[in-house]
């Protein structure tokens, strides 16, 4: 393989393996310091560290809502457990004897029904537990928001669409 | 109500700097050799990156795209300058850390 393909493998690698708007620039620029004198190896160099410097920064982003959602997801058996002695005793026992298509959706909410909870449950245990959460939630926002809400429900849609956009500072 | 400060690393900090002082047509290129001018050593410019992209998030830098030409293979620079916040987030960093330095207790003459 001529070195000529080498570069033109490690563009490639460098333009689809690395995220974002700034893999193009990233790039073009080591493609200006290749046409400065740079040599083979130290473009080859260059790309494999900014594929792992991305990747390295995409995990550390990522890593808190992983390692959370895996903690969530392994009490998802307690949960089933819970909610369907839960279930058990609400659900009528007539509901089995219903006639079709009732007696088919009953058993899919039965199923169902649980786990999104479980699943918007986390959802909101993790954005209360994020750090900033409750800075966030200040009183002069609270107040914003319940504002927007009651302006969509008593002004028509084309007012209320136009002041949706607009933002609080704090 | 106390302001929420996100702090910067060395590296965030080395770059705010560097851009900073390079003025306002600064891209990957330049601003790569002169961190590596400074640090003594070769500086990889896909963490040169990853750092712009994190203090882009942050609101400390601001980019715009350039247009593209043939020794870059047809790709556009992008330019990068600091933004008010990011200004604020330096003097800030510097504060701190003068603070910290004055702080220091006598210890032979080690840190000076």
């Amino acid at each position: 393989m001529r070195p000529i393909r080498f570069i033109a493998l490690a563009t490639w690698m460098v333009e689809h393996l690395t995220f974002g708007p700034k893999n193009e620039a990233l790039s073009g620029d080591l493609l200006e310091e290749l046409q400065l004198g740079r040599s083979a190896t130290w473009y080859w160099r260059q790309v494999c560290s900014a594929i792992a410097a991305d990747v390295l920064s995409r995990v550390r982003e990522w890593a808190i809502p992983l390692i959370f959602c895996a903690g969530w997801n392994s009490l998802y058996s307690c949960w089933n457990l819970l909610s369907r002695a839960a279930f058990a005793h609400t659900m009528p026992s007539g509901w089995t004897a219903l006639a079709w298509p009732w007696s088919a959706l009953s058993p899919l909410g039965y199923g169902i029904v649980p786990a999104l909870t479980f699943v918007w449950l986390g959802f909101l245990v993790y954005v209360l537990a994020r750090p900033g959460t409750f800075h966030e939630l200040t009183a002069q926002r609270l107040l914003w928001g319940y504002r927007q809400v009651s302006m969509s429900f008593s002004s028509p849609p084309s007012s209320s669409s136009t002041t949706s956009g607009s933002r609080v500072s704090t | 109500m106390r302001e929420h400060t996100s702090y910067l690393g060395e590296f965030e900090l080395m770059i705010l700097l560097t851009i900073a002082r390079l003025g306002e047509d600064v891209y990957g290129v330049p601003l790569s050799r002169e961190l590596s001018a400074i640090r003594g050593g070769d500086v990889s410019v896909g963490s040169v990156y990853a750092a712009l992209d994190r203090l882009e998030l942050k609101g400390l830098i601001a980019s715009s795209l350039g247009d593209p030409s043939p020794e870059r293979g047809g790709r556009a620079k992008r330019y990068f300058r600091v933004t008010e916040q990011g200004l604020h987030s330096v003097r800030e960093t510097r504060r701190i850390l003068s603070e910290l330095w004055k702080s220091l207790p006598a210890t032979g003459g080690d840190f000076a």
